[in-house]
């Protein structure tokens, strides 16, 4: 078998699971998507209770659509390989005649299942309850925002990953700290300019924070703020999406390595 | 001999709470030093209540006084009591199960498991007890937010938040119990009741901002009362009164009805968590994990 194949094989394979095990029970329906929906509504009612304009409340929306695809790299991707240690798959992902980013992108496929569920949810649902419209400067050109940013979240969300081949608890509370903070410098829930222009670049290390900012703009024609050009924040994407899958393939290799040399590779409960 | 038994199991009873806390706060705690835990600590609630303000700070028009955002950042800053206690006896259920694999042992003990999570939930609020006190330092000193030692009605505020961990522990027990049942993403269920609380307890805004439905579902959440009894324990009648429609009667009342909805919560929540607890030792499923 070529090694292409083995490795599209292997994405399947590890998506396969995820998406048939999720729905063997629906109750990810409520929890994950339902519920969330309802909770994102809390930031545009926010707005509403201050009356602003109606932009802002379609703002809060497309953050909580895109916090699906943010905590779906963090907790089922990047942490994946600690519940995985956990629970003794680890040595068996590395004993796959595949690429260990082969494995990482069916979690993605798998995971992208509910995160994409919930973020349409989360759209029609501040369409129909607050009225929100996206009124597209450029249809196009805010899908291809859409698409670097997601790629390039996953990019990053494998190079966490490789943290938690080394660490356990203390990678868990990285990610778990990777929340709110990110919500944060990423401005998920109002205009990321807000933060200042170089706090705003700072945040631009996450993909979030130009994504966001480009699929705004390019949303709501009328939108009164953006941190960039559009042109300049698709440009920062792709290069994002580059460099990231980059350092995931360099950082893999070498935390494993390293993990290896430690002992801490199949080291469970640290 | 009868009171020294029922004496002996109270204190076996408060033995388990005790040692469940303290498991609690050792699993949450051991990973690293002090320093770096009090920094993740601080800097999670501490970058919710910046996104609160910045919020505050793009959308407020010149008809919104600064008590809307006191009230705001109060609200915001007591509700980490309850998403933490709800995680605290909920995801206790996902994590010993799927994860440390250690839940037949701690059901098998002679503590009893409701008090097991209860001890859990208990630790995790006294952590998020710790962010409460620095989101209101920062509000007072950076913010400005108009609050002060001598300001903040004491008695009232204690028993406001007692009562406000009872209804959570209530609802976390409700939680618990569907955890059971549920896989390894049954995690998030803490979080998104915890969200749903959020939209429509008035955490951010007043009640009235919801349409008439929520609002009267908002009224039978017990945590709607415990907010509008917190911000007027907290920041005065006068400024708790910008964040209008839980509530409009007297504090004694308030109290009253807070003190029946929080019993009430924890006795349903109790009795939920029995029940789930029976049904899923029945069918066989309190350690059956479910890796993918």
């Amino acid at each position: 078998m070529s090694m292409l194949r083995a490795n599209l094989m292997a994405i399947w394979g590890r998506a396969y699971v995820r998406i048939v095990g999720v729905n063997r029970e629906p109750s990810w329906i409520l929890f994950d998507v339902i519920f969330p929906m309802l909770g994102v509504a809390s930031y545009a009612y926010i707005y509403k209770a201050m009356n602003a304009s109606r932009e802002f409340m379609g703002f809060a929306i497309l953050g909580g659509a895109m916090t699906a695809y943010w905590m779906n790299v963090i907790w089922s991707m990047a942490s994946q390989f600690y519940w995985e240690k956990q629970n003794g798959n680890l040595e068996l992902f590395f004993v796959a005649p595949t690429s260990r980013m082969a494995i990482l992108l069916g979690m993605a496929f798998g995971g992208m299942v509910t995160s994409t569920t919930r973020a349409v949810a989360v759209i029609l649902f501040g369409m129909l309850v607050f009225g929100v419209r996206f009124t597209f400067s450029s249809f196009p050109l805010a899908v291809l925002a859409f698409i670097l940013t997601v790629v390039a979240l996953y990019g990053l969300g494998m190079m966490l990953s490789s943290v938690f081949l080394m660490y356990g608890r203390d990678a868990w509370h990285m990610a778990n700290l990777m929340q709110e903070p990110v919500y944060l410098i990423s401005g998920l829930y109002f205009p990321v300019k807000a933060l200042g222009f170089w706090a705003a670049l700072a945040g631009s290390i996450i993909p979030l924070t130009l994504g966001l900012d480009a699929i705004r703009q390019l949303s709501f024609s009328t939108a009164p703020t953006g941190f960039l050009p559009v042109k300049w924040e698709i440009a920062g994407l792709s290069c994002l999406t580059v460099l990231l899958f980059f350092g995931a393939s360099r950082s893999l290799a070498y935390m494993e390595k390293l993990a290896k040399r430690e002992g801490r590779l199949t080291l469970k409960w640290q | 001999m009868a009171v020294a038994v029922q004496a002996a199991q109270v204190r076996h009873r408060i033995t388990s709470v005790r040692t469940a806390f303290w498991l609690g706060w050792q699993m949450d705690s051991n990973w690293t030093d002090p320093f770096l835990f009090a920094v993740y600590s601080i800097i999670k609630p501490l970058s919710g209540a910046l996104i609160l303000l910045f919020i505050y700070r793009v959308a407020a028009g010149p008809a919104i006084g600064s008590a809307f955002f006191s009230n705001m950042y109060v609200g915001n800053a007591f509700f980490a009591l309850v998403g933490q206690m709800l995680l605290g006896m909920s995801w206790v259920i996902v994590e010993d199960r799927e994860f440390f694999r250690m839940i037949r042992y701690v059901y098998a003990s002679s503590s009893p498991y409701h008090l097991y999570l209860l001890g859990r939930g208990l630790s995790k609020l006294a952590i998020s007890a710790v962010s409460v006190l620095i989101l209101m330092g920062f509000g007072r000193t950076v913010l400005g937010l108009p609050v002060s030692l001598h300001s903040v009605n004491w008695p009232m505020l204690s028993s406001t938040v007692l009562l406000g961990v009872l209804c959570a522990a209530g609802l976390g027990y409700a939680i618990a119990s569907l955890q059971f049942f549920m896989a390894r993403h049954g995690g998030a269920a803490s979080e998104a009741v915890a969200g749903v609380l959020y939209l429509l307890c008035g955490v951010l805004y007043p009640v009235s901002t919801l349409p008439p439905w929520a609002q009267r579902v908002s009224r039978l959440i017990p945590l709607t009362y415990w907010l509008e009894a917190l911000r007027r324990s907290v920041l005065g009648s006068e400024t708790a009164a910008a964040f209008t429609g839980a509530y409009a009667g007297r504090d004694l009342s308030l109290m009253a009805l807070l003190t029946l909805g929080s019993v009430a919560s924890l006795a349903i929540g109790l009795l939920v968590f029995k029940a789930g607890q029976a049904a899923a030792t029945r069918r066989g499923i309190i350690d059956t994990a479910q890796d993918y």
